[in-house]
């Protein structure tokens, strides 16, 4: 494979980002809007009842779920959508390039644009008012390998649903109905640790939280074991993947093709 | 009064029209149909697991019960997704209507051109979730033992009438800034975030927040001070009285700023 080849798909990603500059001054508006609601939200539950943990790690972990979030969105559900509506997936057929690959290029270089514009001042607000605190240098690390980790789960996930726009030929619906499912079971919406533990368990029978869970249990310390923590992201990623294939497999045979 | 009952007659003839020919295409997308309304119900179950979660680490939250979120839920759920079900195709005016040039068309024709961009589209996926946010409200009711008067029935109808008024006027005037910036779609997307808030008592939050949402923001009269009132909750009394009133009082300064903006609409034209 030639990596320049690939390469710019990144770089139509990353400039498309560009060119909808203002939905990144809308996306932190909308960050703050929802920090906001969450704030006070998870003020009144701690003003409420006897958490078993304070108010300000509860807060932090719900503002580093907002960056990890905001960092690592994928939408191919609509690249491929778009294309198979309009019938122009096949010139992306054509190229000397394999699908999956360009698709994975062309997304890294968006979610870099959106890590930049969106995750970014989703942390700096973090720090400032919700708490969250400056990690060590080994923790910082460990955590960004992690965060990695989860955008290639969240582009591996995101490509898996993609592949059934193939039989629907609409994908919004699609990545909708993925973000509200992995906001529930991520830790995005609520501390997985503030779940009752039966219920919990049922949660980590799915790919979520290795996507946001996992990344904030190692920045907040709380994880057990950090190897066991890369090992399940891993384990998630190559099954996702895996997944991903045998549907693009199927997929490929029955290629039909709207319009013409 | 007689002309106006006949340009009412008319406008509804011409919406029926319009209603029965968006079904057809419709149904040519029956995926789109079926697998938008299965998202939004999948959104609407995941919001309630949250509370459900929520409340298995405490008994009331801010001294409301389960129950009555449920209801708080419902209510203003079933306000905002009929608004969004007939008037939501307004949110496209920048991007889809002004920059494309398709509002030229709508002014050359003898009828209301913010009519026609309502009804150009109807936003059907959000059926699902008026249906299962009605049930929310009868359930939550039923079990709270909600015993309402005649008069507190109608004060909950002409409350729902008014709060479709107070969100589509927010909806015009966030649109209507398009006729000077050419889009929307950021504005509104905003605004869902902001709806999130009309799912929680007012009083959780910052007087400063509290203010926005009865002013700039009035989504407080399309949930909150309604359902307050009904559940017989303290506080808040002179503003749970205007409730029912204030729709068309924002809808008509709303649609003032509408008016302004399309005197100001200068054709994209090619």
């Amino acid at each position: 494979m030639k990596l320049t080849r690939y390469l710019s798909f990144t770089k139509v990603g990353l400039g498309e980002g560009l060119q909808y500059r203002g939905n990144a001054v809308a996306g932190i508006g909308s960050t703050v809007i929802s920090l906001v609601l969450f704030y006070y939200v998870w003020k009144a539950i701690a003003a409420s009842g006897e958490l078993t943990v304070p108010f300000s790690t509860i807060i932090a972990y719900v503002a580093l779920a907002r960056v990890i979030n905001n960092a690592t969105s994928a939408n191919i559900e609509s690249w491929v959508g778009e294309r198979v509506r309009k019938g122009t997936i096949v010139n992306e057929l054509k190229k000397p390039a394999s699908l999956k690959l360009q698709i994975y290029f062309y997304q890294i270089g968006r979610s870099a644009f959106k890590m930049m514009v969106r995750g970014v001042p989703a942390f700096i607000i973090g720090v400032i008012f919700l708490n969250v605190s400056i990690p060590g240098l080994s923790t910082g690390l460990l955590f960004i390998a992690s965060l990695m980790l989860t955008l290639n789960l969240a582009i591996a996930l995101s490509y898996m649903t993609a592949m059934l726009v193939f039989w629907t030929k609409v994908g919004w619906s699609l990545r909708m109905a993925r973000t509200t499912l992995a906001g529930l079971f991520s830790g995005a919406m609520i501390p997985l640790y503030l779940i009752p533990e039966n219920i919990r368990q049922v949660f980590y029978l799915t790919p979520f939280p290795s996507m946001v869970d996992s990344p904030i249990s190692i920045y907040q310390g709380t994880a057990e074991n950090v190897l066991q923590v890369f090992g399940t992201q891993i384990v998630w990623l190559i099954i996702l993947l895996t997944a991903g294939e045998l549907l693009w497999r199927k997929a490929k045979t029955k290629i039909t093709v709207q319009g013409g | 009064m007689k002309e106006n009952i006949e340009a009412l007659k008319k406008y509804a003839r011409i919406y029926w029209l319009y209603f029965i020919q968006y079904w057809k295409s419709r149904l040519v997308y029956k995926t789109d149909f079926l697998l938008g309304a299965t998202s939004q119900t999948v959104s609407m179950a995941v919001s309630l697991a949250f509370l459900t979660l929520v409340f298995t680490q405490i008994e009331t939250f801010q001294g409301w019960t389960f129950d009555e979120m449920l209801f708080l839920a419902g209510l203003g759920g079933t306000v905002l997704f009929t608004q969004n079900m007939f008037l939501f195709n307004i949110t496209r005016l920048g991007e889809d209507y002004i920059l494309s040039g398709d509002m030229d068309r709508f002014l050359l024709r003898p009828l209301n051109p913010l009519f026609q961009v309502y009804a150009d589209d109807v936003h059907d996926n959000n059926l699902p979730k008026v249906i299962a946010n009605i049930a929310l409200v009868f359930y939550a009711a039923l079990q709270i033992g909600l015993n309402l008067s005649l008069l507190q029935i109608l004060y909950a109808a002409a409350s729902m009438v008014s709060g479709i008024l107070v969100l589509a006027s927010i909806y015009l005037v966030f649109s209507t800034t398009a006729f000077w910036t050419g889009t929307s779609r950021n504005a509104i997307w905003l605004f869902f975030r902001i709806s999130n808030f009309r799912k929680y008592p007012i009083e959780i939050f910052a007087v400063a927040i509290q203010a926005l949402l009865v002013t700039l923001i009035p989504i407080a009269f399309a949930s909150f001070f309604p359902a307050s009132y009904l559940l017989g909750k303290e506080g808040f009394e002179t503003w749970k009285m205007v409730t029912p009133l204030v729709g068309p009082v924002f809808y008509y300064v709303a649609y003032r700023f509408w008016k302004y903006g399309l005197s100001k609409y200068s054709s994209t034209g090619s």
